[in-house]
């Protein structure tokens, strides 16, 4: 049996890495400051939430392999990791601790497809007047979905190949994703959800 | 700032121990035990906030969420659930809810939630 415990999230810009800043200024451009400063407070929330469940579970850390939205497939999982954390991401804080715990760390993404996002997103945030960004931010919007259909497959692949029997993995994705539809029927998967704030989200997290 | 908020859930005992909690905080609270008597007491009296459960026997929660968002008022939406899911968190997003949060939940949270969504609610009345 193979287990996996779906943790929808709403990412801080702190968990963004490299894609903080634009992910900040296209949110603010759009929401503006004081949305801003409430989604965070809302996410850090919801990140407290979510550790405080995890550590209810009753699992063995050494069965436990974890999964990360964003997180590429590249030999420097954990390095990334650690710097994120450090960085602020209560995220990849948490996830550190559960592999300092024993848990395995997989990379989960494609490094192509997260690129191509960042292009997405930079050709958005790289545009001066309010109005070319949302133009050009509809423009793409239906390229970043199919992407983002891209990157779950490819996400449900890497569970597929490296979650063995009677191991329970826990994946960690936004909530635009649906990895779900893609991962094979013997994957039991349960959610783990404390609160979404919905009216705190980014806009491109919005479905 | 004093709230009417209305509770939607089938468990009596659970619409009780929230009703009890929110009337503690200062809030006006009226509890209907299923969609239907909830839409009824949304139309009679209309509420600033609304806990709406999920599942429920003949209306669901998303199903009353659906018809809740055909009102002209637009009301404040926590939609519980006991067995969230990404599909159902998805819909109710889609339908217009600020919230989505799974029981049972600490009280503690909860105060503070509804702390958040009374403070985001007197910042745009």
């Amino acid at each position: 049996m193979r287990e996996l415990i779906y943790v929808p999230v709403i990412h801080s810009e702190a968990d963004m890495g490299s894609l903080a800043g634009p992910h900040k200024q296209e949110f603010t451009d759009q929401l503006g400051v004081y949305v801003w400063n409430e989604h965070i407070q809302a996410v850090d929330q919801m990140w407290e939430g979510i550790s405080k469940r995890l550590g209810k579970l009753d699992v063995e850390h050494a069965n436990l392999r974890i999964y990360q939205d964003g997180l590429p497939f590249c030999g420097r999982e954990l390095d990334i990791v650690r710097d994120v954390a450090a960085h602020g991401s209560q995220n990849h804080r948490l996830v550190l601790s559960l592999v300092q715990r024993g848990a395995s760390l997989e990379g989960t993404e494609d490094i192509q497809l997260l690129l191509e996002e960042y292009r997405y997103i930079q050709a958005i945030t790289g545009e001066h007047e309010a109005a070319e960004k949302r133009k050009k931010a509809k423009l793409l919007s239906n390229k970043r979905k199919l992407l983002l259909c891209r990157r779950d497959r490819f996400i449900a692949q890497r569970i597929d190949k490296t979650l063995k029997e009677g191991e329970t993995g826990v994946l960690f994705a936004g909530m635009a994703h649906q990895v779900d539809k893609y991962l094979p029927k013997d994957i039991h998967i349960s959610y783990l959800i404390f609160r979404l704030p919905f009216s705190k989200l980014h806009p491109a997290e919005i479905l | 700032m004093t709230c009417k908020i209305l509770v939607v859930d089938d468990q009596p005992e659970f619409c009780r121990l929230l009703a009890s909690v929110l009337t503690e905080m200062g809030h006006q609270v009226s509890t209907a035990s299923g969609g239907h008597q909830g839409l009824a007491k949304i139309r009679k009296n209309p509420p600033d906030l609304v806990f709406l459960d999920i599942k429920m026997p003949r209306m669901n929660g998303l199903e009353c969420l659906r018809r809740i968002r055909k009102f002209k008022r637009k009301f404040v939406i926590v939609v519980m659930t006991g067995f969230g899911d990404i599909q159902s968190a998805r819909e109710a997003l889609r339908l217009g809810a600020e919230e989505y949060i799974s029981k049972p939940f600490d009280l503690d949270d909860l105060k503070q939630l509804v702390n958040e969504l009374v403070k985001d609610l007197a910042g745009g009345a």
